[in-house]
């Protein structure tokens, strides 16, 4: 793919030379791009389910581990966890909170039925920003939606983010168990901002507050930011803490978890390094 | 196609967990490649991958020769492929990551047997690759990357095989033109692509 300018005055011999080189820088060029590797593992997690409600035996029993692992392969799971739900996203940045993440019928009830509590708290640590944006509480789980913002020059080097060490608690102390944990992958919109953006779910076990209480307070704490690209596992972890303290309705009423982020291969029962102090 | 797989297609084909869990390992991370390369991201090319290898399964019953697996599943995603490259949405992501002002090219890591071309090379051509259309850029990446004959590209194209080799040849001409107009703004040479 040499740029010669000379290419008009080629004999027909030179010519196919030529594109034999062209054809080699292509084939370097792409094979180059493409040498990053797969997790084939994560991948099969997020199929194997699918496959069985494609209604043939293959079992779901696939191996759970925690999307929030503060190792590099337990962030590939979240991404791939991530790779699932952004299968529903259909809108783009400038449809705030409607399909992806945000499209399992508790999360798409409580948007309809305008149930979340406004937030609006911001936390910028070292350039990056969180927004801790609406919040929801019942006797069936504690939904936070947040937004993580890069500077447009940082964040573009990045396919999405990964919150980890996430602690929730509630006045008493209580701390919620095994948050699960989604995010839409960076959007980078000419159209809307040049910053990079991503949309995030939390879904945590619920509170229980004594019988009566209308309030509840929250205290999230995020311990790390990993800024990473799948492709090549490049990373980049933010050390924090973003901590924010609320008060939001408690809901007397069960309406469970908010799917799809308490799919099973998305919760970690066991020794899920989130629910831990960083 | 090795013995193991033609064992394995014929588990897959009757739902055997093991079975279809080895033909996801072995097609997989090829599917997911050919995304990337095409356009997507890691994400979007993820996900492209896996709903392809959950269409085939579900239509398995319609593959008849084992043998034709992986063109077959192949074509799969490649339209798959197709459809979310060519939805509106995604045009405009891609209108928008085409963004020459776009700061921070991503860094290459590729193995050591694959430096033929200078990092700066390859970025380069991999951008003049991007701004292909999406129909070209895919079929340059079937042809070259995954190294598909122009017949087995036009079938997964839909395409005839004259059709690919059309496309083909436009698209070598069109990242020809792009590279002589680098040339024209960078006179010095300093990112020429020959090997």
């Amino acid at each position: 793919m040499r740029a010669d300018t000379s290419r008009d005055h080629k004999t027909s011999e030179q010519m196919s030379q030529q594109t034999s080189q062209e054809e080699h820088a292509l084939r370097a060029a792409l094979r180059a791009y493409a040498a990053g590797e797969v997790d084939t593992q994560a991948g099969w997690e997020a199929v194997a389910p699918r496959l069985t409600s494609a209604g043939v035996g293959i079992s779901t029993q696939v191996r759970r581990r925690g999307p929030l692992a503060g190792v590099s392969r337990g962030v590939l799971v979240a991404a791939a966890v991530v790779a699932l739900v952004v299968a529903l996203a259909g809108a783009g940045v400038g449809a705030a909170y409607w399909g992806g993440i945000f499209s399992g019928p508790k999360t798409q009830l409580l948007l309809d039925e305008q149930l979340f509590t406004t937030i609006g708290q911001r936390q910028t640590v070292d350039g990056v920003t969180v927004d801790i944006d609406k919040a929801y509480a019942d006797l069936g789980s504690t939904t936070i939606i947040l937004t993580i913002t890069a500077p447009y020059n940082r964040g573009g080097r990045y396919s999405n983010v990964i919150a980890n060490h996430i602690t929730i608690t509630d006045d008493a102390g209580n701390e919620g168990l095994f948050p699960g944990y989604a995010c839409e992958s960076f959007k980078h919109d000419s159209l809307f901002h040049h910053d990079s953006v991503e949309r995030c779910l939390i879904d945590t076990s619920p509170f229980q507050p004594p019988a009566g209480t209308t309030a509840l307070t929250l205290h999230v704490e995020i311990g790390e930011l990993w800024l990473f690209r799948a492709t090549d596992h490049e990373r980049e972890i933010l050390t924090g803490p973003w901590r924010f303290a609320f008060s939001l309705p408690f809901h007397h009423q069960n309406l469970g978890p908010a799917a799809p982020v308490l799919e099973p291969a998305t919760r970690t029962p066991d020794a899920n390094p989130a629910t831990k102090t960083p | 196609m090795d013995h193991d797989e033609e064992t394995w297609l014929e588990g897959w084909r009757r739902g055997d967990e093991a079975a279809t869990r080895q033909i996801f390992s072995r097609y997989y991370p090829r599917a997911v490649r050919i995304g990337v390369l095409s356009g997507l991201g890691p994400l979007d090319a993820q996900d492209c991958a896996q709903d392809a290898f959950v269409q085939a399964y579900e239509r398995r019953a319609q593959l008849r020769d084992p043998k034709a697996f992986p063109l077959w599943c192949h074509r799969i995603v490649t339209r798959r492929l197709l459809d979310t490259l060519m939805a509106p949405s995604r045009q405009r992501e891609l209108a928008s990551a085409a963004d020459p002002q776009r700061a921070d090219p991503v860094s290459l890591a590729p193995p050591a047997d694959e430096l033929v071309l200078l990092a700066e090379e390859r970025e380069e051509i991999w951008r003049w690759v991007q701004a292909l259309a999406p129909r070209a850029r895919t079929a340059i990446v079937l042809r070259y990357y995954a190294d598909f004959s122009t017949r087995e590209v036009a079938n997964m194209l839909d395409v005839r095989e004259g059709a690919v080799r059309v496309i083909l040849h436009r698209a070598i001409a069109q990242l020809r033109e792009l590279a002589h107009e680098t040339a024209r703004r960078e006179p010095s040479g300093a990112t020429s692509s020959q090997p």
